[in-house]
């Protein structure tokens, strides 16, 4: 079975970055699109438009404090491709591996890297490596369980393939 | 080797004993499905079976009634839905409340199992015993559907309480001391026990279970005693086994909380984690434009009580709305009989119905920029409750009461003895 990697260029967050600044209460009801361009408007305004598929979010503790809103899926709208934070909160890496956007802890990683780096993370060994400033650490692996959730496309892609939902999403009409 | 109270749970729902580092894939005793995934795109989509209909429950409470044509769409879908499979347990509008005061209602939280809800509170059921944490609305459906949900196996760390409560001081009071002194609890258990929890009223402990989502926690459970078994008389419909850890559990840190020492805090915007001050060292010139009873921390009968004390015979200071949200249309409904409705609304608050509303900014009184809002609901997160150049502070309910009546927020200790204000009425 292949190993799960991602590499790409490195944006930097710091402390508590909490879920309503990824996605703000006043757009929760709106599309992704309208939800994509509020993502850390709070606090880096614009980012949104810098960002590009491939990216990587690293961070420091307490990634993710805060509601079980979608916010991972924005991220992943964002264009980011995976996630490694000094502590994460559990919610957010829950929506994030089932959003397809696999997330690492690893203390101190937020002081392994500076903005732009390329990093290459790789989920099945742990291993993390900052490509540009030639520097590795070790990360727990994700479970094989989560690998096969991010391999399969995310969990809505698996509970479709066993037959328990409806391949659709289900979109309430709003007039 | 000796198992804490959510390693055991954790274990008989998975199937085998686990350990903190392990992740446990288990059945769900009860899962609890929302209003809020309906009205969020990519939250829903039609299951082609439930796992089992008696253990799926319909509560609609975030958005309630529909502010919106989404929110309306989505809630005709969760009743499409609860008809199909013909579920067991549902609280549409009227008989609805914010769905961790019905899981405490309605037995839907039992003691020694498991409860899956796409709510960040869910950790409000340990109170009652029963182990639950935020999933995502994701995670619910592969519950309901599947009748599977995995977690990271956290370590535990147990607080132990001694002595009891002062008059006014509560259980936000306690979550706030244990917030300040030990800061974040991410990716850990909490474990509550201790001499003093006999004296520790079920409002309070549901209060401290709801707010450990705001450290980060991940479970929050409290042992189970004689407080736990009389309050859930007449609500199981089925036999429940209480879960106790064992005297050889293993925890990351065993701390002793003594609840006669504590008094209130604030908390200032816009986390919680280290951000609390006691209010004897708050300025008294903090002036506030809204002040909020409710949510699922505090909007049971206790709060109400509380609120409709320090107001009676008052008004609402100049300038500061005070809005009161029961938990839920149970509470509301007691409120209403003990008179304590009135006795807002005569001081110039008002009572809605229950629904998380302000808590999240969704309706029933949003904060415009530049606006104070001291509150007893869950979070101060920037933009949580409105406009993000409007400031949330964070008390308890008695707090946020005395300074509605001042309009600045104001120690609620020399307010006590107005409890002997409220009216009393035949139960």
């Amino acid at each position: 079975m292949s190993e799960l990697v991602r590499e790409g260029r490195v944006w930097i967050f710091g402390e508590q970055i909490n879920t309503d600044i990824m996605l703000p209460g006043s757009v929760i009801r709106g599309t992704l699109e309208e939800q994509r361009r509020q993502c850390f408007e709070a606090i880096r305004p614009g980012w949104w438009k810098e960002a590009r598929e491939g990216d990587i979010v690293i961070a420091g503790h307490g990634f993710g404090t805060g509601s079980g809103r979608p916010a991972p899926a924005v991220l992943y709208a964002c264009g980011v491709r995976a996630i490694a934070a000094n502590s994460v909160n559990a919610l957010f890496l829950r929506n994030a591996v089932n959003s397809c956007v696999p997330t690492l802890e690893l203390a101190e990683v937020s002081s392994l890297f500076q903005e732009g780096d390329v990093a290459r993370l790789n989920f099945t060994t742990g291993l993390v490596e900052n490509v540009t400033r030639k520097t590795k650490a070790q990360a727990r692996p994700l479970p094989q369980l989560l690998i096969d959730i991010v391999d399969k496309g995310g969990l809505i892609n698996m509970l479709v393939a066993g037959g328990y939902i409806e391949p659709a999403p289900f979109i309430a009409r709003s007039s | 080797m000796g198992e804490t109270i959510v390693e055991k749970i954790l274990g008989r729902t998975s199937g085998r004993k686990v350990v903190p580092g392990d992740i446990a894939v288990c059945r769900p005793d009860m899962v609890v499905q929302l209003d809020m995934p309906y009205s969020i795109d990519g939250f829903w989509y039609k299951p082609k079976q439930v796992f089992d209909p008696e253990r799926v429950a319909l509560v609609f409470d975030h958005a309630v009634p529909a502010p919106t044509i989404k929110d309306a769409a989505g809630m005709a879908e969760g009743r499409r839905f609860a008809k199909e499979f013909g579920l067991k347990h549902v609280y549409d509008v009227g008989r609805h409340g914010i769905s961790h005061v019905i899981s405490a209602e309605y037995g839907l939280a039992r003691p020694g199992e498991l409860i899956v809800n796409c709510d960040s509170h869910t950790c409000a059921s340990g109170a009652l015993n029963c182990a639950g944490r935020g999933s995502g609305a994701l995670d619910a459906l592969q519950a309901m559907t599947q009748g599977l949900v995995w977690y990271p196996v956290s370590p535990t760390v147990r607080y132990e309480f001694k002595g009891q409560l002062n008059p006014f001081v509560a259980g936000k009071d306690v979550l706030f001391h244990i917030a300040q002194t030990y800061g974040s609890h991410v990716n850990q258990n909490v474990e509550f026990g201790g001499p003093g929890l006999l004296a520790l009223p079920m409002n309070d402990r549901r209060t401290i279970a709801t707010m450990c989502a705001e450290i980060g926690a991940d479970f929050a459970i409290f042992e189970y005693d004689a407080v736990t078994e009389e309050y859930l008389k007449g609500r199981l419909d089925r036999p429940a086994t209480p879960v106790a850890p064992d005297a050889d559990a293993t925890y990351v840190d065993v701390r002793i909380i003594d609840l006669s020492a504590l008094e209130p805090y604030v908390v200032k915007p816009h986390h919680v984690p280290g951000n609390a001050v006691p209010v004897s060292r708050f300025e008294r010139t903090k002036k506030i434009d809204q002040a909020f009873v409710g949510s699922c921390a505090n909007g049971l009968i206790e709060d109400i009580r509380v609120a409709a004390a320090i107001m009676r015979g008052h008004k609402v200071a100049d300038g500061v709305r005070l809005i009161v949200t029961p938990g839920s249309q149970s509470v509301y409904l007691q409120a209403l009989k003990e008179g304590l409705v009135e006795i807002l609304t005569e001081a110039g608050a008002v009572v809605t119905n229950s629904t998380c509303g302000p808590c999240m900014g969704v309706h029933m009184g949003i904060l415009a920029p530049g606006e104070v809002c001291l509150t007893s609901s869950t979070r101060n997160f920037k933009g949580r409750m409105g406009s993000s150049d409007a400031e949330v502070y964070l008390g308890a309910s008695a707090t946020v009461a005395a300074s509605a009546l001042t309009g600045v927020i104001t120690d609620p200790r020399p307010y006590a003895a107005t409890m002997a204000n409220l009216p009393r009425v035949a139960s």
